[in-house]
Order: C-alpha cells, then structure tokens, then sequence
C-alpha cells in the first residue's frame, strides 16, 4: 500500500518537475536553435490541448482551427501597428475576437456532424485567409502580410521570453483541458462523443455545450495565435492561416491520443521531436525522404493503436489495477 | 401522467403514426405491443422528443411538450431506454450512470452523482465492477445499465423499449422484478414496448395494440390477447371463429 502511495506521489511530482526544469533551461545559454524548436513544440502542446476541448473530448473533428489562429494574430498585429499596445495584452483581446468568431459560425457548423463537420471546418480555414487577403491592404496588409516591431531586446532574450511565455500556455492549456476532462461539462462533452441523441434523453443540452466547447477551444487557440505572431513578427494570411497548421494540431492529439488531456502533450512531443531529428538526420539527403519516415510513423500508430498511444497506454494501466482489485476481493472471499 | 392526443408522424409518403390518442395515468404499469413496423418505436421516440410529430400534442404531467427538445423533457422526468442498447461504451459504468443525475436531476458536484450513482447500480443490481468501461458488458448487464442510467435522471414516467428481447427465463423474471420494484420503491409509471407476451401478461394492467401506426386495440392483457382483430394483425388472415 505504501508504494502504491509514493507511485501516486511521483507521478504527481515528475511532470513539475519536468516543466521547472525546462523553464529554467535557457538559463544554461543553450544554443538559439534548441529555444525555437522549444517555442514551436509548447506552441503545438497548447494548441493540441486547446483543440482536444472540441475535437477530442466532445469528438467534432475540427480542421479549421487555424482560423482562429490567425484571427489572434491579425488582431494582435493591427494593435501593435496602429496603437502600439503590447501583444502580450492584446493576445487577450485576439482570444475573445476568435471566440466571438466561433460563436457566430459555430451556429452552422455545429449542427453538422462527423466528416462534414470535418469538411466544414476545412473550408472555413480556407476561406478566412481569402477575406483577409481582400480587405483593404493599406490596413490589413493584404496579399503583402504585416510587419511588426521586434521587442527590444537581442536575439537570444528575445527567444528566451517567447520560450517561457509559449511553455507556460503550454501548461495553462493543459491544465484546462485536464480539468474540463474530470469535470461535469467534460462528462458531458464525452457522452456527445458516444451517442448525441441519447446524451439528450439524459437531459445533455448538446447543442449549447458543444457550443461552450467551440468558443472555449477558438478562445485559447486566439491567444496563442497571438504570441505566435509576435514571436514570427511577420505575419502573411498564408502562415498563420495555414490549413497544413490546422492539420499538424489535429495529427498530433490524434497521434497522442485525443480522448485523453495527455494526448496532445505527448503527441506533440513525439512528433515534434521526430520531425526535427529526421530533418537533421539526413543532412545529405533531400528534405522528402524525412517527410516519408515521419508519414510511415503516422500511419503505423493510426493502423496499430488507432485511439492514440496515451489511450492504449491508460487502458493497459487501468485493465491492470482491475485485475490486482479483483484479484484481492477474491482472496478476501 | 402522459397523454398524447391525435398524434401523426410521416416519414416522407409513409405514415409511421396516425391519429393516435393514448393515455397512460399515475404508477400505471402499460404495455405497448404491435407487429413489427407499427409505430412502436416511432411512438417512442415521439413522446422522448427525437422526433417532432407533424400534427397533435403531447401532455407530460399536464403541461404541453410537443415542442420540447429531448434534454427538456428528460429534465422534466421522463427517462427512456433504447431497444439497440446505447450505453456510453468508452465511459465507466459508473460515469454512465452519473451523467444523467449531473445533466437531468440537477445535481452539481460529481462526487455526490457517482454515491448516487452507485445506489442505482445497486437497485437494477448490475454487479460488474462499477470502474469497468460500459463496453465489456454482456447484453443482459447492458440492459441493466441502460435502465440505470435512465433512472439517474429521476424520472416520474419510464419509457422501456424491450427490455425483454434477448433475455433467458431467468434474466426476464429479474427484469419483471425491476420493473415492479420501479415502480413500489421509487413511485415510477412505466409505459414498455414488448414482444415477450408471458411477461406483459403478469406485469401490465393496461395493453395498447398499435397496427400501422393506429390504435387496433386496448384493455388488459387478457382482453387485447383474445381480441379477433389483434390475433389477426399478429398472424395474418381472417381467423376462423369455432
């Protein structure tokens, strides 16, 4: 029993100490490259958790969510250009544009389901970038993007800040999606998964929790978008709204599994981590070949662990305690 | 309890239900039978709101919900199971159940839903271990579960769509014990579609016959069995009269 406790106990310890010990990581002046694949992979880890609220828990597989991205970054973009206000409050304000944008293409969209809400989405991702490349370009910059001030600061503080702000959305992201997966509303997201129509014979209003779901997901996707534009300070309708970006998140809480709040974290960090080794692996070869290993590793977890690693990971954790309980009643018997 | 006057429901050029009128009172126990394809499910998904019916209205305790959505009549107290089970397979058997108290009966804190939740586990006596997920069960315990998670939302009416079919003697009488105890202990009217005639014979006080979606005929149990239209409906033909 005593073990059983100091196992609880670690396993409660071990991710903060992870996350300190990469916060105080910059402190060893590493190399500039290990700081930017580190902005990217929390980037990912954050928008994946932010994603699995509608996508994974509540099962409605959105591709659009780099729609939302990019709204926080355009918005963040305009406010810096036109009234100098800092993107690190402003990313707020993106947060609430995308949710608001949610809101409102969220009435359609959400009354589809499985692949056309899929597909939905998909065009909407695409089409968001077509209406900003046509807004006036004297304001929004059209088909030429926006520039943005660099902070003042040199090049290695300046990766060292987006780095701890990205890792610490990474954990606040996660944290919300851990707690929404343990709370009433992430019970009830999860029977919408299973079984719309019978969630509402229990009395499960799904239309206004996939709703919350949605504005909730586009809410803290907007923000990271936001810090995302800064930290690129170029933005371009075609980079932040990028449907490969849209993509990548939905294959990363998939990989990790996407009915888990572990899913995405450990998705992204595998993939990323993959996709950066490969690329430095074949130094000689063209850029295609690790495109192939990393499109085989996809579709081998998709064919043998179709629910993502963390699920058959947890399974097999859970079918184990079950087993050693029912093995103890029946001692006692 | 339940009233539904002058029901129709058309699907496209077929009319599923038409015209129909029933009632079912206060701690009734009602049996709905007909051949397949009569409307009983139609019927069903009707009264529990996943299908608008096209004309007529419906009454649950006096008040009028025919244009209620299924989460507001499952809040007002109605509970229903489906005849293809439906449990919540990736869920816990507890979590299955605790979602309808959370949802349905107002209650707010998860703790207090899943204690509930376990009582009514207990009272349908489904005895696999309650942390399991709801897909390894076998037909029988699925049924249980699915009854269970109908009764977490504390209904006043319960809507049974065979919960019989597929069961032996001895899950049938269990399940004919449940539906009594539903009804002693916690005070719930039951209405049930069933095709396992031995048990609408010792459960029901009341029979309604549907026959393409029309009333053929109603009384009890005794009654409606010898009735000349309804043996017709079942077995075809003019029957013979000794």
């Amino acid at each position: 029993m005593m073990d059983m406790r100091n196992l609880n106990m670690l396993k409660k310890t071990i991710p903060w100490v992870i996350i300190v010990l990469l916060a105080v990581f910059p402190l060893l002046s590493p190399d500039i490259f290990f700081l930017s694949i580190g902005v990217i992979l929390f980037m990912y880890i954050a928008l994946g958790s932010s994603w699995n609220i509608i996508g994974g828990y509540a099962g409605y597989l959105s591709f659009g969510h780099a729609a939302f991205l990019g709204i926080g970054a355009y918005v963040v973009a305009l406010m810096l250009i036109n009234y100098g206000i800092s993107p690190f409050i402003t990313c707020l304000l993106g947060g609430l544009l995308a949710a608001l944008f949610a809101w409102i293409v969220g009435f359609p969209v959400l009354r589809l389901k499985g692949p056309y809400f899929s597909l939905a989405t998909l065009c909407l991702g695409l089409a968001v970038p077509v209406i900003v490349i046509n807004l006036p370009a004297s304001i929004y910059g059209g088909a030429t993007g926006l520039f943005m001030p660099l902070l003042p600061v040199d090049i290695f503080v300046n990766r060292t800040i987006f780095y701890e702000i990205m890792l610490a959305l990474a954990v606040v992201t996660t944290l919300i999606s851990r707690w929404i997966l343990q709370s009433k509303f992430g019970l009830g997201l999860k029977s919408i998964r299973e079984n719309e129509s019978t969630a509402e014979t229990i009395g499960i209003n799904s239309t206004r929790l996939k709703t919350m779901a949605f504005v909730l997901s586009a809410f803290l996707v907007g923000i990271i978008g936001g810090i995302y534009a800064y930290y690129r300070t170029y933005i371009h309708p075609t980079t932040v709204f990028d449907t490969n970006l849209s993509i990548q998140i939905v294959l990363m809480a998939l990989f990790g599994g996407a009915t888990t709040w572990q899913g995405p974290v450990i998705g992204a960090a595998i993939l990323v981590i993959i996709d950066q080794v490969l690329i430095t692996a074949f130094p000689g070869a063209p850029a295609e070949i690790s495109r192939l290993v990393y499109g085989l590793i996809l579709v081998l977890v998709i064919m043998f662990m179709p629910h993502g690693i963390m699920h058959y990971i947890l399974n097999w954790l859970k079918s184990r305690q079950l087993e050693a309980e029912d093995q103890e009643v029946q001692k006692s018997c | 309890m339940l009233e539904g006057k002058n029901i129709t429901k058309r699907f496209g050029g077929l009319c599923a239900l038409s015209d129909l009128s029933f009632k079912v009172e206060k701690n009734e126990i009602v049996g709905l039978i007909g051949p397949n394809g009569s409307g009983k499910t139609t019927l069903f998904n009707v009264i529990s709101g996943l299908y608008k019916p096209d004309e007529g209205s419906l009454f649950l305790k006096e008040t009028n919900i025919t244009k209620c959505k299924p989460y507001e009549i499952a809040k007002m107290g109605l509970g229903r199971t489906f005849q293809i089970v439906q449990p919540f397979e990736e869920m816990t058997l507890l979590e299955n159940v605790a979602i309808g108290a959370l949802y349905a009966s107002g209650e707010q804190n998860i703790k207090r839903a899943k204690e509930k939740a376990m009582e009514i586990l207990q009272f349908v006596k489904l005895k696999h271990n309650p942390l399991h997920l709801a897909s390894e069960l076998a037909l029988p315990d699925r049924k249980r579960l699915e009854v269970a998670r109908a009764l977490a939302i504390d209904p006043d009416i319960i809507l049974l769509d065979e919960v019989f079919a597929g069961l032996n003697e001895t899950e049938v009488n269990e399940a004919i014990d449940l539906i009594f105890r539903m009804r002693e202990v916690k005070g719930i009217t039951v209405f049930m579609v069933e095709h396992v005639l031995s048990a609408i014979m010792k459960t029901c006080s009341r029979v309604i016959v549907l026959d393409y979606g029309q009333k053929l005929a109603e009384g009890t149990p005794r009654e409606v069995s010898q009735n000349a239209r309804v043996i017709e409906a079942y077995l075809g033909g003019t029957v013979c009269s000794n």
